[in-house]
C-alpha cells in the first residue's frame, strides 16, 4: 500500500507499523520502550508522529500504529518535536544520569530542565519485563503499584523461583549503563555533543 | 499458628474449586480472601498462584495496582473518608486532616494498637450527604472537622453502632414470595401503597430504620395486607431524604424519621389525610407541595429513565414486568431484524452517556460487521462509575437493574453477541447485589440464557467486579480487568469493536446508555428523538451536587441550559452566596464561569466551551471555592488514579501538580504558569489513553476562565476565596469576641489564648489554619483573611 512519510510517497506492507515503515526507508524516529522482538508497548511516547487526514491531524505512537492506505505521516513537525522535547525533559527530570537520555536531549536541542529534579534510575520503559516474559519465558518480574508509585518489582521483594538469573533484564535496560559523564548543575544538561547531534528542528516541507 | 496456615490453605483451595481456575475468576478469588482476612496474606497469594497456574508476579502486580486490596493487616475499625469532588468543595480535606491528627496516622496507615485504619476513597457516590466519613460501613453524613473526635472516641470505646444491616427486603424470602405471588395481578392497585427510598443517600439519612418501622407499623395496622410497601431505589432528591411516597396519588413526604411512621400510616395510608409538617416547603415561595409532581425539584425534570426508580422494588422482577418491562425485548426478538434494531437506535440519535458521546449505532454496526474467529462476540456494560461526584449509574443499577439488562439483551441481539459482562465498581456493593439478583430472576423466567422467550436466541450476562481503579473505566483497561489482568489501557488503533475482550469483537456502552435502549425500541425512534437538540437526543441524568440548595439526581431533556438546572431545579446557591462556577465532566471536564451559565446541555456545546458532558457529574461552586484549589484537587485525583504506564501522564501530571501546588502556596512565578500550560498541551497531545488525554482539562479550563485568580495567587500572594492555607490568616475580632472559650478548647494546635469572658487571641506562629475556630465561633468573631 502507499503511504506518505514526510512528503515522500513510499510502499508499505500490510501489517507494518508506522515505525517499521519509517525505519525501512531510513527515516529516524527515536524510541525508548521499543525493541524488535518484543511486543509494542506504546508507553514512552517518544516515537509520536503526526498523522494527517485532510484538515484533521492527530498524534499517534508510531511503534504500535498500523499503516493504512494513503496515510500521511509527518515525523518532524513542530508539534512533534515540541512534544518529544517535553517528554525528554520530563524523563530527565526524574532520571538525569542516563546517558541515553542525555544524548537524546542533545539531539533534540534540549538544553535545560525546568522541572523539579529527582534521581531515579528507572524510566519504566518495561523492556526488562517484556524481555523476561517474552524472550526468556521467565515471568519473574512485573510492574507493581500504579501511577507515580509504579515500579518494576519482584513479588514481595523476593527473587521468585521463576528467575534464572540470566541477566537479560540488565542487558536490555537503557539506563543501567555508565552514567553520563558531563559536568552538570541541577536543572542543567550535559549537552557535550549538542552541535554534532542536533537535528534540524524545521526540516524543509513543513 | 500451624492450624491457621492449614485453615488458610484449605480456604484458598475451596475458593479456587468454587470459582474455577479460569483467570477471569481471579478478582473474585482475591476479593473473597480480602474479605475474610481483611488483607491479602502472602501465603494465600502463593497458593492462588499455584492453584490457578498464574505467575505470582502477575498476582502481585494486581494486588498492588487496585486500592481494594491490601498487603498488610488492617485495624479493627476502618475509617474511610470520601475525597470526591462534592465532598472536597465541602471541606473533606479539613476533615481528613483532623482525623489524621486525632489518630496520629496518615491515609493508608493503621494505628499501632490496630484500633483504626484510615483510608480515603475517590467518591462513594453519596455526594448529597457530603462530606462523608464511613466507619465500618456506617455512613456519617454532613461531617465537620469539629465532629471528628466525638465520633471516633465512640468507636475507640467499642460502643459504636453495629454495622447497619441492609434491610432492603422486608421479610423472609418465602413469605415475600408467597405474598407477591398472591398479589401479582395487584402489584399496582388503586389501594394505598408506600414507597420508601432505599438509595445510598437516603440510607445515610437513616431510611433503613424508616423502612423497618413502616413494616412493623403496617403489620399491625393493615391486617388484610392490602397495602404494598416497597423499598425502592433512589428517588433523586437526596437533599431531603429519607423520602416516602404514598400511592396511588403520590403524596410526597420528605425528611421522614421512624417517629413519623405511625402518623403516616394512620393518617395518610389508612385515611387519605395529608400530614402537613412532612410536606416539602419551597424555601423561596414558602409554598407547600402535596404531590410529588408538584415539588419544584421534580416539576421541571423529564424523568423517563430515572422515573420508574420510585415505583419499583429493584429486587422484584414482577414490578418491572408489570410496568411494561421486557416488552421492548419481545419486540426486538420477534418483530425486528437485527439491522432494523441498529437502524432504530441510529434514527433515535442515541449517543454514549459515559462521557465521549460517540453514536451508539455506529459502534453496534462496526461490531456486528466484525468477524469473529469462533463466532463469539461480547457486549459489555461499563458500571465502573469512577467520576467523583457522579452517581447516576449506581442509582440505576440499584433501583432499576432490569432496564439495563433488557437494553443489553436487545443490543446483543442486534450485534449478534453471545455473552455479556457488567463491570461494576467494588465501591458499589448494593449495585453488585441488585444486579446479580436481577440476572438470576431474568434467567429463571427465560429472559436470559438459552432460547430467550422461545426465540432461539442465546445470550447470558455475568458480573465482573472492579477493584478500585478509576482508569479501569477506560475501555481497553476494563477489558484487561475482566480478563483478570492489571487494568491498564493499551493502544486501540484497532478498535475494540473488532478486537476487544479476549481478542473478540466487543461492544461497550455505559449503564445509562443501555437503560435508554428499551425506551427507544418500545416507543420508537421518532418519539425518542423528539426530545433534545439537533445532535444530542433524549434526556441526560446529572448528579447535581456541591454548593447547591437541592442536591440530588436530576434528569433533564438535552438542550436545557445550565442556568435552568442550577437555579430552577437546583434552587440556586444556599446561604445567600454567589454562584462562581460549575464543573461538568469530572476529572476530564472543565469549570465553566457565570458568563457561560446559559450554555445548553449538549455534547458538542459543552466541548466547545472547554468542558464536556462526561458521565453527568455537575458540581456547583460558590464564591468560597478557590478555582486553583479545584484544579489542584483534580490533579491530585488524577495522579492517584493514573496507571503510570505512559510518560506524559505519569510524569507530566506529577509536575503539573507540583506547579499548581506552588501556586496555592504563593511560591510560583509567572513563568511557571506558562510552563504549566505548555506541559498541559503536551500531556493532552501525547498520552496513551483517554485519562491522560483529558486530564489537563480542569487546569486548562480554570486558567482560561479564572486566570485573574491564578494571577492573584502568584503576584499578590492572596487567595481571594480564602481556601489556600498558606495564603490565609485567622484573627479574632476583639469587639465581637465574648470570651466564651469554645474556640480555645477546640483549637487542635493550642494557638488560641485568653481568659474567660475576655477577648481571645490567635498566635499566628502556632496557628495551623485549620479553620475549626471559625466553625466553632457563634459570634462571628473569627475572621479569615
Amino acid at each position: 500500500m502507499k503511504v506518505v512519510i514526510d512528503g515522500q510517497s513510499v510502499e508499505a506492507e500490510e501489517g507494518w507499523t508506522v515505525l517499521d515503515t519509517a525505519r525501512y526507508y531510513g527515516v529516524d524516529i527515536p524510541t525508548l520502550c521499543h525493541k524488535e522482538g518484543l511486543s509494542p508497548y506504546s508507553a514512552c511516547r517518544l516515537c509520536v508522529v503526526e498523522v494527517r487526514r485532510g484538515e484533521r491531524s492527530k498524534m499517534v505512537a508510531s511503534c504500535s500504529c498500523p499503516v493504512e492506505e494513503g496515510m500521511q505521516v509527518i515525523t518532524k513537525s513542530e508539534r512533534v518535536l515540541k512534544a518529544r522535547r517535553m517528554i525528554l525533559e520530563l524523563m530527565l527530570a526524574s532520571t538525569p544520569n542516563s546517558k541515553t537520555l542525555q544524548c537524546l536531549a542533545s539531539k533534540h536541542g534540549l538544553t535545560k530542565v525546568r522541572f523539579k529534579g529527582e534521581s531515579r534510575d528507572c524510566i519504566l520503559c518495561g523492556l526488562c519485563v517484556r524481555m523476561c516474559d517474552e524472550q526468556m519465558m521467565g515471568g519473574a518480574i512485573a510492574f507493581a503499584h500504579r501511577g507515580v508509585e509504579r515500579k518494576v518489582s519482584m513479588p514481595f521483594h523476593k527473587t521468585p523461583e521463576a528467575c534464572r538469573e540470566c541477566g537479560a533484564c540488565l542487558y536490555i535496560c537503557p539506563v543501567c549503563e555508565l552514567p553520563c559523564q558531563g559536568p552538570m548543575e541541577p536543572g542543567e544538561l550535559c549537552n557535550a555533543c549538542l552541535d554534532e547531534l542536533r537535528l534540524d528542528p524545521f526540516p524543509s516541507g513543513d | 499458628m500451624a492450624k491457621t496456615a492449614e485453615d488458610m490453605a484449605g480456604f484458598v483451595t475451596d475458593l479456587v474449586d468454587r470459582h474455577g481456575a479460569e483467570r477471569s475468576q481471579l478478582s473474585f478469588v482475591l476479593h473473597e480472601i480480602q474479605e475474610k482476612y481483611d488483607f491479602l496474606p502472602e501465603q494465600a497469594l502463593r497458593d492462588v498462584a499455584r492453584l490457578m497456574e498464574i505467575p505470582l508476579t502477575d498476582i502481585y502486580g494486581i494486588a498492588t495496582f487496585y486500592t481494594s486490596f491490601s498487603l498488610s493487616p488492617k485495624g479493627r475499625n476502618i475509617v474511610t473518608v470520601c475525597m470526591g469532588t462534592a465532598c472536597h468543595v465541602r471541606n473533606s480535606k479539613g476533615i481528613l486532616e483532623e482525623i489524621c491528627r486525632f489518630l496520629g496516622i496518615g491515609p493508608g496507615e493503621t494505628t499501632e494498637d490496630k484500633a483504626f485504619s484510615l483510608e480515603t476513597v475517590n467518591c462513594l457516590g453519596a455526594c448529597a450527604m457530603g462530606p462523608i466519613m464511613v466507619v465500618n460501613g456506617t455512613y456519617h453524613g454532613g461531617m465537620t472537622a469539629a465532629k471528628v473526635p466525638q465520633i471516633l472516641k465512640k468507636y475507640e470505646a467499642g460502643e459504636a453502632l453495629q454495622e447497619e444491616e441492609e434491610t432492603y427486603r422486608l421479610s423472609s424470602p418465602a413469605e415475600l414470595a408467597a405474598y407477591r405471588e398472591k398479589m401479582r395481578p395487584l402489584r399496582y392497585p388503586d389501594a394505598p401503597s408506600v414507597s420508601v427510598c432505599g438509595g445510598t443517600g437516603c440510607k445515610a439519612g437513616g431510611s433503613a430504620e424508616v423502612i423497618e418501622a413502616m413494616r412493623l407499623e403496617l403489620r399491625g395496622a393493615d391486617e388484610d395486607g392490602k397495602v404494598i410497601l416497597r423499598a425502592t431505589g433512589c428517588h433523586g432528591f437526596c437533599e431531603r431524604g429519607p423520602l416516602v411516597t404514598i400511592g396511588p396519588d403520590n403524596i410526597f413526604y420528605q425528611r421522614v424519621s421512624p417517629e413519623d411512621v405511625p402518623e403516616i400510616v394512620s393518617e395518610t395510608v389508612l385515611n387519605g389525610r395529608v400530614v402537613e409538617r412532612l410536606l416539602f416547603q419551597d424555601p423561596r415561595s414558602e409554598e407547600k407541595s402535596v404531590h410529588k409532581e408538584e415539588v419544584p425539584f421534580y416539576a421541571s425534570q423529564m424523568r423517563q429513565i430515572l422515573g420508574p426508580n420510585g415505583d419499583l422494588d429493584p429486587y422484584e422482577i414482577k414490578d418491572y414486568i408489570a410496568r411494561g418491562g421486557y416488552k421492548g425485548l419481545a419486540k426486538a426478538l420477534f418483530e425486528m431484524e437485527p439491522e432494523q434494531i441498529i437502524d432504530e437506535v441510529d434514527k433515535a440519535g442515541l449517543r454514549g452517556r459515559g462521557g465521549g458521546g460517540y453514536p451508539a449505532a455506529n459502534k453496534w454496526r462496526a461490531c456486528r460487521q466484525a468477524r469473529s474467529v469462533d463466532g463469539v462476540k461480547y457486549v459489555l456494560c461499563n458500571a465502573d462509575e469512577g467520576d467523583p461526584g457522579a452517581f447516576m449509574d449506581r442509582c440505576l443499577l440499584e433501583g432499576n437493574p432490569h432496564s439495563v439488562i433488557e437494553g443489553m439483551i436487545i443490543g446483543a441481539r442486534a450485534i449478534g453477541a453471545t455473552h455479556g459482562y457488567i463491570y461494576v465498581r467494588n465501591e458499589y456493593p448494593l449495585a453488585v447485589r441488585s444486579v446479580i439478583q436481577a440476572l438470576e430472576q431474568a434467567r429463571e423466567r427465560g429472559l436470559l440464557g438459552e432460547d430467550i422467550l422461545g426465540s432461539g436466541f442465546d445470550f447470558d450476562v455475568s458480573v465482573s467486579k472492579g477493584s478500585g481503579a478509576f482508569v479501569s473505566g477506560e475501555s481497553t483497561a476494563l477489558m484487561a480487568s475482566i480478563e483478570g489482568r492489571v487494568g491498564e489501557p493499551r493502544e486501540k488503533y484497532i478498535h475494540t469493536a473488532i478486537r476487544g475482550l479476549y481478542v473478540r469483537p466487543t461492544n461497550l456502552n455505559n449503564v445509562e446508555t443501555w437503560a435508554n435502549v428499551p425506551l427507544i425500541i418500545n416507543e420508537g425512534a421518532g418519539k425518542y428523538a423528539s426530545v433534545g437538540t439537533e445532535k444530542s437526543k433524549g434526556t441526560k441524568i446529572f448528579s447535581l451536587v456541591g454548593k447547591i440548595t437541592n442536591t440530588g439526581l436530576v434528569e433533564v431533556p438535552m438542550g436545557i441550559t445550565l442556568r435552568e438546572i442550577i437555579f430552577g431545579i437546583g434552587g440556586g446557591i444556599p446561604d445567600g452566596k454567589k454562584f462562581k462556577a460549575v464543573q461538568t465532566g469530572g476529572p476530564s471536564g472543565g469549570c465553566l464561569p457565570e458568563s457561560l451559565i446559559d450554555t445548553p446541555v449538549d455534547f458538542d456545546r459543552l466541548t466547545e466551551v472547554g468542558s464536556m458532558m462526561g458521565s453527568g457529574g455537575m458540581i456547583v461552586m460558590d464564591e468560597d471555592t478557590c478555582m486553583v484549589d479545584v484544579a489542584r484537587y483534580f490533579l491530585e485525583f488524577l495522579c492517584d488514579e493514573s496507571c503510570g504506564k505512559c510518560t506524559p501522564c505519569r510524569e507530566g501530571l506529577k509536575h503539573m501538580l507540583d506547579i499548581v501546588n506552588d501556586v496555592t502556596e504563593g511560591t510560583a512565578t509567572p513563568e511557571q504558569l506558562d510552563l504549566l500550560v505548555e506541559l498541559a498541551e503536551v500531556v493532552k497531545d501525547t498520552s496513551l489513553c483517554g485519562l491522560g488525554q483529558t486530564a489537563p482539562n480542569p487546569v486548562l479550563s480554570t486558567i482560561r476562565y479564572f486566570k485573574e485568580e491564578y494571577r492573584e495567587h502568584i503576584e499578590d500572594k492572596r487567595c481571594p476565596a480564602g481556601v489556600c492555607r498558606a495564603l490565609v490568616t485567622y484573627q479574632i475580632d476583639s469587639e465581637a469576641c465574648t470570651g466564651c472559650t469554645r474556640c480555645l478548647k477546640a483549637c487542635p494546635s493550642g494557638a488560641i489564648s485568653g481568659e474567660k469572658k475576655e477577648p481571645h487571641l490567635i498566635d499566628a506562629m502556632k496557628c495551623d489554619r485549620c479553620g475549626i475556630c471559625l466553625e466553632k465561633c457563634e459570634f462571628d468573631a473569627v475572621i479569615r483573611k
